[in-house]
């Protein structure tokens, strides 16, 4: 089964095959898992991103005529998912009262969202410069968090971005610009500087 | 290129991206403006900073995969049947699409036009210049008159140009904004014909004055808010409530003149002798 070549992966996909289903898991769900991670900073949300975006490929998987590459087709699902996951999980976090980052918020002079930050926080996965990245990269639009981790997470062409985001490159560079822009200045706030970075 | 053009191209420029000629306007441009150098400079900073990213932990494969599986068995009796797509299948098709046109504000947005545009033309066929100009008629128990219709230049040509003799007027001329083709027909009698017609605009008031050639009979069909002077010049102008709405009603020359704009593009106007209290004029202005 491994040895399909992709078209007759998705063509056994669409036929019913379980075993097709399992080797299309397996060749794309660390690319789900990842985006999901990135764009929430928690792994109980990666995984279950994951988890929804298998069961809506599976879902849909005959409704893919091939129009595109299947990862295309995949990061746009992946995309959604994660959109939603983050509306719940706002929603979720307007009834939790932070107070032990406000003090810090308010030491760094930043109009933060501590629900985001304290989420990702909470990441033991991460060493704290990573952590002050998700941070930054949390508190981006999901527009531009969303280009920023295909350009820099899953080291996508502006070609490749604007097919997944359904846009034109121009778009992509221009939202990369303002998400660039916006980290840098994020990060700045934080008294973090790229030769921090570097150095940790 | 202009600045905003060639800051746009930044990131692609960073990230090699650009063929080389657009590449190099935007290398040179850099050189040359310290603007653009100090939008620039950020949008490297967070490239820099965004590639100090360092990789994703690895998901728990066979636990993801095993907790898959327990969602699809958990619903999908069909799965076993060996059909994809099973674990939904427990919804029927119709509430799914429901759901799927919920869930998308544009379907919902767009619907919604639908309904105003459709409610807006049902509006327009029961409010109609021509259904109101059957209601005035009505009201007066008309069964003949003179019929004048105005159309817009941009119009195509309707059946009035079998039906009526038409004489394009410009009102341009007479300082107004508008521009119509009129088209006059005399069902009563040829001798009654409209000869000239403007529409003022930049009259104290809105007003349609009309001449009718036989005799001095120049009439003016006054149009404006029920706040306005009922006067004007010499012409005296009385409001009516006819059928819940209120008309304008002046006398001039031989003529009485009921008048009533239904929208601030559209006028009916009516008119009938003082003498023989016969209708002699019906005009319906459709600057739409």
């Amino acid at each position: 089964m491994s040895g399909l070549a992709q078209d007759e992966l998705l063509a056994a996909c669409q036929d019913g095959d379980k075993r097709a289903f399992k080797e299309l898991f397996v060749q794309y769900h660390e690319r789900v898992y990842r985006m999901g991670l990135r764009y929430t900073g928690n792994i109980q949300d990666a995984e279950d991103i994951t988890q929804d975006v298998f069961v809506k490929v599976l879902r849909n998987i005959n409704h893919f005529k091939g129009g595109s590459s299947f990862y295309t087709w995949l990061y746009r699902i992946t995309i959604n998912v994660c959109r939603d996951k983050e509306r719940r999980r706002l929603r979720h976090y307007k009834q939790y009262v932070v107070t032990s980052l406000e003090g810090v918020g308010a030491a760094i002079g930043a109009n933060m969202d501590f629900s985001l930050m304290k989420a990702s926080m909470n990441q033991h996965w991460q060493s704290d410069t990573q952590k002050m990245l998700q941070y930054a990269l949390s508190r981006l639009s999901p527009k531009l968090r969303t280009t920023i981790i295909l350009k820099h997470i899953e080291e996508l062409s502006l070609l490749e971005i604007s097919a997944i985001l359904n846009c034109s490159p121009g778009t992509v560079s221009s939202r990369l610009n303002r998400g660039r822009t916006r980290l840098s200045d994020i990060l700045r706030k934080m008294g973090v500087d790229r030769t921090y970075l570097q150095e940790a | 290129m202009k600045h905003i053009r060639i800051r746009r191209s930044f990131s692609a420029y960073l990230d090699g991206e650009l063929d080389e000629a657009i590449a190099h306007r935007v290398r040179q441009h850099l050189i040359s403006c310290a603007a653009c150098r100090a939008v620039y400079k950020p949008v490297v900073q967070g490239a820099q900073m965004a590639s100090q990213f360092g990789p994703s932990p690895l998901p728990n494969s066979e636990q993801l995969w095993a907790q898959i599986r327990q969602r699809l068995d958990a619903v999908d009796r069909l799965w076993a049947a060996g059909k994809i797509g099973g674990v939904f299948a427990v919804i029927p098709q119709w509430a799914g699409t429901i759901l799927l046109v919920i869930r998308r504000p544009a379907i919902i947005g767009a619907f919604t036009i639908l309904l105003a545009v459709n409610l807006g033309v049902i509006y327009k066929i029961l409010y109609s210049p021509q259904a109101q100009m059957a209601e005035i008629m009505h009201h007066y128990d008309f069964d003949y008159g003179l019929y004048l219709d105005a159309i817009t230049r941009d119009v195509e040509p309707t059946q009035f140009d079998a039906l009526y003799s038409s004489e394009p007027v410009d009102y341009q001329a007479a300082g107004a904004s508008i521009s119509f083709d009129l088209a006059s027909y005399a069902l009563l009698s040829q001798e009654y014909h409209i000869s000239d017609a403007r529409l003022l605009m930049t009259a104290c008031c809105n007003s349609v004055q009309c001449s009718i050639s036989s005799g001095s009979n120049e009439i003016v069909l006054f149009q404006q808010p029920l706040d306005h002077p009922t006067t004007f010049g010499d012409y005296k102008l009385e409001r009516k409530l006819i059928g819940g709405r209120w008309f304008n009603v002046s006398e001039a020359g031989n003529y009485q003149v009921v008048s009533w704009m239904t929208t601030t593009s559209n006028v009916v106007l009516v008119g009938k002798s003082l003498y023989d209290e016969l209708p002699i004029l019906i005009a319906l202005i459709d600057a739409s």
